[in-house]
């Protein structure tokens, strides 16, 4: 594994106040890597200083093993892509010219208008209909996939993304972050990600970083955080994201805490399906009709069963949590 | 209406020259003004306390009347193109500058903040994401300055920068309605399709937006060098104040002076304004030639002041001529019959009825007397007060506007009224002057004033002018003043006319 980005005893204070104190980060490449804490921790003035938005008053960043200061600043910000909460979409470009301003700045020699093309078939708009329109003729959600794509035109190595999702609504949420995972699966580069909502975090992570008043609590995968939180502050947060709400818990999350079952007892042909990304309550509704029902992944693997006993003990190690 | 039309045909040429005039100040001075106040306004978006302090600065600027504007800039450069210029652009500051500002730093932090994460140079910022952003603004501010540019620039007419003043200031001099009607009406509907211009400015492309920008500047140059190429020839450039009378005689000038020498072109420059900025104009070589008044020089001109009451039109010239030449190096041509002076005047038949002559003779009748008079007149030395102590006479006096007091002895609510002997009204309400025979009023007698070094190197110009010495009566100026005035005939034709009666002009 090689350093992608490297925290090196950073610290930052605005005026007397420190927002980061001694902060040691290793974020390697081709993860997606996910800090999470609440507004106020630190985390968005974290990678605001990777490109140099904000210079740490003391400590160092390295970018592929590279001090942030001893790259020109432009050359540094061309690898590294950003997208911001507020998406800040340039009002007066078009869908296509927002998409492809990062390489015309750059000089890159492409085809802008293929490029445009290209990348929002990936993500499912239409580019007849949609690379001529303005930014303020698109929902939300629509909004933020242009941002993404904009910060990935260019095919960075590393993109940082700012809570991206917390002003939209949680379905064009669940959408996008199944965009993030696509594309960070195609691209294999490297994702810094910063959110206050662990459900997202938990579902999107390699690894998840928790921050509380400028201090690293705890760095792992998500699974080891969740059987082994390191202190009361990470078990209340993560307790107060997984298991509270069933209608938001997917799956997924809940297979951290409990793996599905792999023994089925009925042939599998008659099974009802559910796929891993849909909630408990939504298991629920099928449980009340089957015994047994089969967990797949979006691309129809089969990824385990769950039954009634299993629920209970889910719900058993939510309690045990607490 | 029909006297507008009238005018509008005959004057076609002059209101395109003026209109070009208005046009060319009023850009010029525009795009200077957005090339000082936008930078400033980029640079200063980084330093919110420059920013404040300029903002302070060009707000007081912007509050000096544009008069005094203009008056406080003669010393300094003259008089022109230049001062009205730098007094437009002195307006212009604020609106441009506002605006530039207050639409960059407007703009959302977050697009700036995008801006700078994806790695944009300063200008690529500026010219793809900070300048589009904030263009609306700005180009309602540069629409601001031009409105308020265009406005003003009539008052340039006043320093002798032409432009469609000059046709609002005419109108005035003349009480011409239809004039001043022409003037504000091209100077409106200027600023309404300049403006409009911009507007469309606004959604157009930053190229379009470039392509507009160098047309403009090509059409100034373009028109500059025309000029200049145009003023290669050997050119005398003769100007005369506000007024029918002058620009009478500047024509005759024209006439005269180009009959003398065939190689010689004159421009004229009528209407140029005020007696003072004509006599700077001429000392500082940017006109040739202006007829001034011996009365004039003697009182307005000298440093130290001349007893004028009393004296002969032959004394007053002699001195006139002196002072001119000792203090300011000019040379006083002699003077034309006429004096255009102050004078007391009555209706003819009344003059008739009570047998005048002169102003001894009010005397017997100052019971009937009634006084309407302008009110610099009542207060003068030389005026009214001067007439009650020469001659010992007294009668009630109103003091009133200077048009109304015709009006007023013409529908008989007074029955004595002061005028210049010269006035086209005298003859329009059939009025006669009294004599002044105890010589209580200075003399005015009109006559070409130029440098001293003119007059040496151009002793042909000098021997055409000298053909008018002694020529044009009173009766003759009231005469053409009234042509002009009143039947809106042009002066140009009326001089014409006058030289031609009088064998001083060759037929042609």
């Amino acid at each position: 594994m090689t350093s992608a980005i490297k925290f090196d005893h950073v610290k930052k204070s605005f005026a007397d106040k420190i927002v980061i104190n001694d902060l040691n980060l290793d974020i390697q490449q081709g993860e997606l890597f996910v800090l999470v804490g609440n507004s106020g921790s630190g985390k968005t003035t974290s990678i605001k200083m990777i490109n140099r938005l904000e210079d740490p008053n003391a400590g160092q960043i390295l970018v592929n093993k590279r001090p942030t200061t001893a790259y020109d600043v432009q050359k540094l910000r061309w690898k590294i892509g950003y997208v911001l909460q507020q998406i800040a979409l340039f009002p007066n470009m078009t869908v296509a010219q927002n998409i492809t301003l990062i390489p015309e700045i750059q000089g890159v020699n492409v085809n802008l208008e293929k490029l445009a093309a290209q990348l929002l078939q990936k993500v499912g708009l239409n580019p007849q209909e949609y690379a001529q329109r303005y930014p303020r003729e698109l929902s939300g959600g629509e909004q933020q996939r242009i941002g993404i794509l904009r910060a990935i035109a260019s095919k960075p190595p590393i993109v940082l993304m700012d809570e991206p999702f917390s002003a939209l609504d949680p379905l064009s949420r669940a959408n996008l972050q199944e965009l993030v995972v696509d594309l960070h699966k195609q691209l294999h580069n490297t994702i810094l990600f910063v959110t206050h909502d662990m459900n997202e975090a938990l579902h999107l992570a390699d690894r998840i970083g928790i921050m509380k008043d400028g201090q690293l609590l705890q760095v792992d995968q998500p699974e080891e955080i969740l059987r082994h939180p390191a202190d009361n502050f990470v078990r209340d947060f993560f307790r107060g994201s997984i298991g509270s709400n069933l209608y938001e818990t997917t799956l997924k999350q809940a297979a951290l805490l409990t793996k599905f079952k792999r023994t089925e007892s009925g042939s599998r042909a008659a099974m009802p399906v559910i796929n891993v990304e849909e909630t408990i309550a939504k298991l629920l509704a099928l449980l009340s009709e089957q015994n047994e029902v089969l967990v797949q992944n979006s691309s129809g693997d089969f990824l385990g069963l769950v039954d009634r006993q299993w629920l209970v003990t889910y719900l058993n190690n939510i309690n045990s949590l607490k | 209406m029909n006297q507008i039309i009238q005018i509008l045909s005959e004057r076609r040429g002059d209101l395109g020259i003026a209109l070009l005039q208005h046009i060319q100040i009023s850009l010029i001075s525009l795009l200077i003004a957005m090339v000082i106040a936008m930078p400033l306004a980029f640079w200063t978006v980084k330093h919110a306390k420059v920013a404040e302090f300029l903002l302070q600065i060009a707000s007081i600027l912007q509050t000096i009347p544009s008069l005094a504007l203009l008056g406080l800039l003669i010393p300094l450069v003259g008089i022109g193109t230049v001062p009205a210029v730098i007094a437009l652009i002195v307006y212009a500051l604020l609106p441009i500058f506002q605006n530039t500002y207050l639409g960059l730093t407007e703009i959302d932090p977050a697009l700036e903040e995008a801006a700078d994460a994806f790695g944009m140079s300063r200008m690529q910022k500026l010219v793809k994401v900070e300048l589009p952003l904030a263009m609306p603004t700005i180009i309602s501010g540069i629409r601001t300055a031009l409105v308020l540019i265009i406005g003003t620039a009539t008052m340039a007419a006043l320093i002798g920068a032409g432009g469609l003043g000059s046709f609002i200031l005419l109108g005035i001099d003349r009480n011409n309605t239809a004039l001043i009607i022409i003037g504000a009406v091209c100077s409106g509907a200027l600023a309404i399709i300049l403006s409009a211009l911009i507007k469309w400015l606004e959604h157009a492309s930053v190229k379009t937006a470039l392509g507009v920008l160098t047309v403009s500047v090509l059409f100034l140059a373009g028109s500059g060098v025309y000029e200049t190429v145009v003023n290669q020839k050997e050119t005398i450039t003769v100007a005369g104040k506000l007024g029918s009378e002058p620009e009478i005689l500047i024509n005759m000038y024209k006439e005269l002076i180009e009959q003398g020498d065939s190689h010689i072109q004159v421009t004229l420059k009528p209407n140029f304004g005020k007696t003072t900025f004509l006599f700077s104009a001429l000392k500082n070589n940017k006109i040739d030639i202006y007829p001034e008044f011996t009365g004039t020089i003697l009182e307005t001109f000298a440093k130290t002041p001349v007893k004028t009451t009393g004296l002969s039109e032959k004394e007053t010239y002699d001195k006139a001529k002196e002072l001119v030449n000792k203090q300011d190096k000019l040379t006083l041509l002699r003077p034309m019959a006429y004096d255009n002076t102050y004078a007391l005047a009555v209706k003819t038949s009344f003059k008739q009825k009570n047998h005048l002559k002169k102003i001894s003779d009010l005397a017997n009748i100052t019971n009937k007397l009634k006084g309407g008079m302008t009110l610099e007149f009542i207060d003068r030395g030389d005026g009214f007060k001067g007439i009650k102590k020469l001659y010992g006479i007294d009668f009630p006096v109103k003091s009133m506007e200077p048009a109304l007091r015709y009006q007023a002895i013409d529908q008989n609510k007074v029955n004595i009224v002061d005028a210049y002997s010269t006035d086209s009204e005298l003859r329009q309400y059939h009025l006669s002057i009294l004599k002044d025979n105890k010589h209580n009023f200075p003399i005015y007698q009109g006559a070409p004033l130029m440098s001293n070094v003119f007059a040496r190197r151009h002793p042909q110009v000098v021997r055409s002018l000298n053909k008018l010495a002694g020529k044009i009566t009173e009766k003759q100026m009231q005469e053409m003043n009234y042509e002009v005035n009143v039947k809106n005939m042009d002066p140009g034709q009326v001089a014409h006319h006058y030289l031609v009666k009088q064998h001083l002009l060759k037929e042609k």
